[in-house]
């Protein structure tokens, strides 16, 4: 375990607004930071409050973080300006394993498409074949394809209303691809009824499935039972937040989670 | 010889002297069965609940110092009556004592929890020491006659073995352990955490968002075998040694200052092969017992004292 109570000082370099909820901070950081594709870091503003997130890129100095405004702390980090600081710590939890022999398919749905990107840099440079899909309900929805475009990315859209690319959802899209494809390795970030989809998908085909949760992580430490999944006591801040998907396929995965006071609620996305 | 590590405390017979201390790892029923099917954990004490649910404080609520862990999570828990619910479910088919920490504010909290919770757990340990959170905790812990009120509250509401977890953060805890003997708690669980606080250089701010947390770890671990030393000699109850404890001497060092047994936290957090932590301490307890010619853990508590 690297964790640590020393937080690494970023500068926000530029803010790029995704979409009206999603924005991409694009931070400097005062050392370089190692973090493996689908770990997280826990971001830290002062009376803010902190929250786990997945870098959208790492290299070098430079660290982005794409954020959903979907509380008061995601709110703000993804309001920040130039010049302003985040504190950063970590990396915590398990990334994805990249060695698994074969092909990879990736499949990020809403910010996952960002989440993914490490995972996806770090395979093309490895030279493994690697499909990139990445969707939204529609063309506004889109996030980080930007950005994609300008890393020289290969990937495909897909979107609910058929604004952009495939008309459909993403897991629509994935069985439409992997028909006319083969692969041995199957990534996904995204909604979590939508990953369910993907990894139930998988064990139908044998596919290797790494799917990527998101809950809340308060202690980081795997001791406070705030990110547990039931009834398999897995906690996604030590245990994940990258799971094979086979096996946590009937647990709380895609069906619940806990909130602020640990009561378990249900996943509507 | 393979000596004994049974004990027993106020009425629990418990297979190792080794707990899982509350606020790790008990805040859920899958944690708390995957805990109990470790052979070395002797019982579980849940996660403080209070009598209505707490979201808790805003990140960061821990801070992880190496040599201990500084926390201010401001007790969130989903209420009791949720918490019954889970509780219900993971108490069927346990095979060790589920010991349920309750956090009550006053009285009439603490009898309608004990009550209500009664049927789903083996024995409660009454929380009047949480360093960090308003009107529960050490605000009550300090104040003798709430004290007194509220252990009298919950040994009148069961009859099942009511521990008292006190804090080191009053100057005079022994008469607070006295008040909660005098009121009815069969054991005395030393210690809660130290207050203490940190801040980052770089940000310039303190690090939790309550500024002030409680400190457990290693850090820790002289300040517990201090109190349960001193606590050993002036009650008449059993002390249940908790803080710091990493390895089987630490273990060892809390009963030989007078602990008949031994709660386990930070150290599940620190240590990199998890939950074997456990096992690493028994059986570390165990080969201890050997070599001195023990036959059994109890042969050694408070053995440290002159008197012996």
């Amino acid at each position: 375990m690297n964790a640590s109570h020393y937080y690494l000082e970023a500068n926000v370099a530029s803010n790029i607004s995704e979409t009206g909820r999603v924005n991409t901070l694009v931070l400097k950081l005062s050392e370089e930071l190692k973090i493996a594709p689908g770990q997280f870091l826990m971001v830290w503003r002062p009376g803010d409050g902190e929250i786990p997130i997945t870098p959208s890129l790492a290299e070098g100095e430079t660290l982005c973080l794409t954020i959903e405004k979907v509380g008061f702390t995601s709110s703000r980090l993804a309001s920040l300006k130039p010049g302003e600081k985040v504190f950063l710590r970590g990396p915590y939890g398990n990334g994805f394993n990249l060695s698994l022999p074969g092909r990879y398919l990736l499949v990020g749905g809403g910010t996952g498409a960002a989440s993914l990107t490490p995972a996806y840099l770090s395979l093309v440079r490895k030279g493994v074949e690697t499909l990139f899909l990445v969707g939204a309900r529609n063309r506004e929805s889109l996030v980080y394809v930007q950005r994609l475009r300008e890393l020289g990315a290969r990937f495909q859209v897909a979107t609910d209303d058929g604004s952009e690319g495939f008309k459909g959802t993403l897991p629509e899209f994935f069985v439409e691809v992997a028909s006319r494809n083969r692969f041995e390795n199957v990534l996904t970030i995204g909604p979590e009824r939508m990953m369910v989809k993907i990894a139930e998908k998988c064990v139908e085909h044998g596919v290797s499935c790494q799917v990527s949760l998101v809950r809340i992580v308060k202690c980081g430490l795997g001791v406070c039972g705030s990110c547990v999944l039931d009834p398999l006591g897995l906690r996604v801040c030590v245990d994940g937040p990258v799971f094979n998907g086979e096996k946590i396929l009937g647990s709380d995965f895609g069906r619940f989670m806990r909130d602020e006071a640990g009561r378990r609620i249900e996943i509507v996305q | 010889m393979h000596p004994n590590i049974e004990v027993e405390v106020a009425g629990l017979v418990l297979r190792s002297p080794l707990m899982v201390a509350s606020g790790v790892l008990g805040s859920s029923g899958s944690l708390i069965r995957l805990v109990s099917t470790n052979p070395y954990v002797g019982a579980v004490v849940t996660k403080t609940v209070t009598y209505r649910p707490r979201t808790g404080f805003e990140n960061p609520t821990v801070v992880d110092l190496g040599y201990g862990l500084l926390n201010a999570m401001g007790l969130p828990n989903p209420g009791y009556s949720n918490y019954r619910v889970e509780l219900e479910s993971v108490r069927r088919g346990l095979e060790i004592p589920l010991i349920v920490s309750i956090g009550p504010s006053d009285e009439n909290e603490a009898e309608e929890m004990v009550k209500e919770l009664d049927n789903v757990s083996d024995g409660f340990e009454v929380n009047l020491s949480c360093p960090h959170v308003e009107n529960l905790g050490i605000e009550v812990g300090a104040d003798a006659s709430r004290v007194r009120g509220i252990v009298k509250a919950v040994r009148g509401s069961t009859g099942k073995p009511v521990l008292v977890k006190i804090s080191p953060n009053v100057t005079d805890f022994v008469t607070n352990a006295r008040t909660a003997v005098e009121a009815g708690a069969d054991a005395i669980t030393a210690i809660n955490t130290v207050r203490g606080m940190a801040i980052d250089v770089n940000a310039m701010r303190p690090i939790l968002s309550n500024i002030y947390g409680g400190l457990s770890g290693k850090a820790v671990h002289p300040v517990a075998v201090r109190i349960v030393f001193e606590l050993y000699e002036k009650i008449k109850k059993p002390v249940v040694g908790c803080g710091g404890v990493y390895d089987w001497r630490g273990a060892v060092e809390l009963i030989l200052a007078g602990a008949t047994a031994v709660q386990v936290g930070s150290a599940i957090a620190h240590s990199q092969s998890g939950l074997k932590v456990f096992n690493e301490i028994g059986e570390g307890v165990r080969r201890y017992l050997s070599l001195k010619g023990f036959s059994s853990v109890k042969q050694i508590v408070g053995l440290a004292h002159l008197e012996h």
